[in-house]
């Protein structure tokens, strides 16, 4: 379990498509979205149940292979929200070996932390790049010029956050449940002054 | 080949890394793209020495494939890194060598750093 801790997520019931693109119903009435059979087949191929993650952020299941991710309405309305689950989705897609260098699938839950950390933050500005790493982890990134935010996630790990500007004065790194707030406060200035 | 069989690389050499396309990220004020720190969190990081390709008459696209770009970055910043640059041929590829070591984060924005992006 991550040292995160959400409580904001409501389960709102079941989808009735499951390949991309996602079951979005417009997001004012119906916030859901499946991820293709793909993406399980590679990071969960023992997830024939429901599961749950971040104390309160959900996937399940509609068949025995589909996962269906659970966000409230405002989480899939922001901005961020459908750019980074068209790039998680992608990066489903990679093959062990996706750089020729070993490296393994993305990890799906471990994925998942990157829209339940954002939606914690209250963020609602462009979405970050999401780049695989080599052991199945995801970071996100933000670069402005010589402004840089990069939130890493490894699996089993907890969420670990760096941000430094041009001047090198304001460089930090912080990790874990200090993240967040540390995060919602960078994060306001990059929706504003891009 | 065990690590104390491998061939530690003199400094100066030049090291080649592909860099998958999800890895090359755009900048949001130039509009141009760079190599993400994430391209660097092997602690076995498989690179390839220039020179070997060079004296076979091949350029850095032997490393690069299809990918964007390819990170260069002297073994030096490795070695000062605290991390150690080894050779390490193997039959499909003579000039391929490892970064060995722990990479932190700082340790993988300090190779991003280091690096030049050939594409």
């Amino acid at each position: 379990m991550t040292d995160l801790a959400i409580d904001r997520y409501t389960e709102i019931g079941t989808t009735t498509e499951w390949d991309w693109p996602p079951t979005f119903v417009a997001p004012q009435t119906l916030t859901e979205a499946t991820f293709p059979r793909r993406a399980l087949r590679h990071s969960r191929p023992d997830a024939s149940a429901s599961w749950a993650t971040d104390g309160g952020f959900w996937f399940d299941t509609i068949t025995p292979e589909v996962p269906v991710i659970h966000v409230d309405r405002s989480t899939a309305a922001r901005a961020w929200f459908m750019p980074v689950l068209k790039a998680l989705d992608g990066l489903y897609g990679l093959r062990p070996n996706w750089n020729g260098y070993g490296e393994a699938p993305v990890d799906l839950v471990n994925a998942a932390r990157v829209i339940s950390v954002l939606a914690a933050t209250d963020f609602d500005g462009p979405a970050p790049s999401i780049v695989p790493l080599h052991d199945g982890g995801v970071q996100a990134e933000w670069h402005w010029g010589e402004r840089h935010l990069e939130i890493q996630f490894l699996p089993g790990g907890s969420p670990a956050a760096w941000w430094c500007d041009a001047s090198g004065e304001d460089e930090w790194e912080v990790a874990g449940r200090n993240a967040i707030e540390r995060l919602r406060q960078y994060l306001a200035t990059l929706a504003v002054t891009p | 080949m065990s690590d104390a069989e491998r061939e530690p690389l003199d400094g100066a050499e030049v090291l080649w890394r592909r860099v998958h396309h999800t890895q090359w990220v755009p900048d949001s004020v130039t509009g141009e793209h760079r190599i993400s720190s994430g391209a660097f969190t092997d602690p076995e990081l498989s690179v390839d020495r220039a020179t070997v390709h060079e004296e076979s008459g091949r350029d850095h696209k032997a490393t690069q494939a299809d990918a964007p770009a390819v990170a260069a970055f002297a073994a030096q910043a490795a070695i000062d890194l605290g991390l150690q640059a080894v050779a390490d041929p193997i039959p499909s590829n003579d000039a391929h060598a490892l970064v060995l070591g722990a990479k932190s984060r700082s340790v993988q924005r300090a190779l991003q750093k280091a690096s030049t992006a050939l594409t």
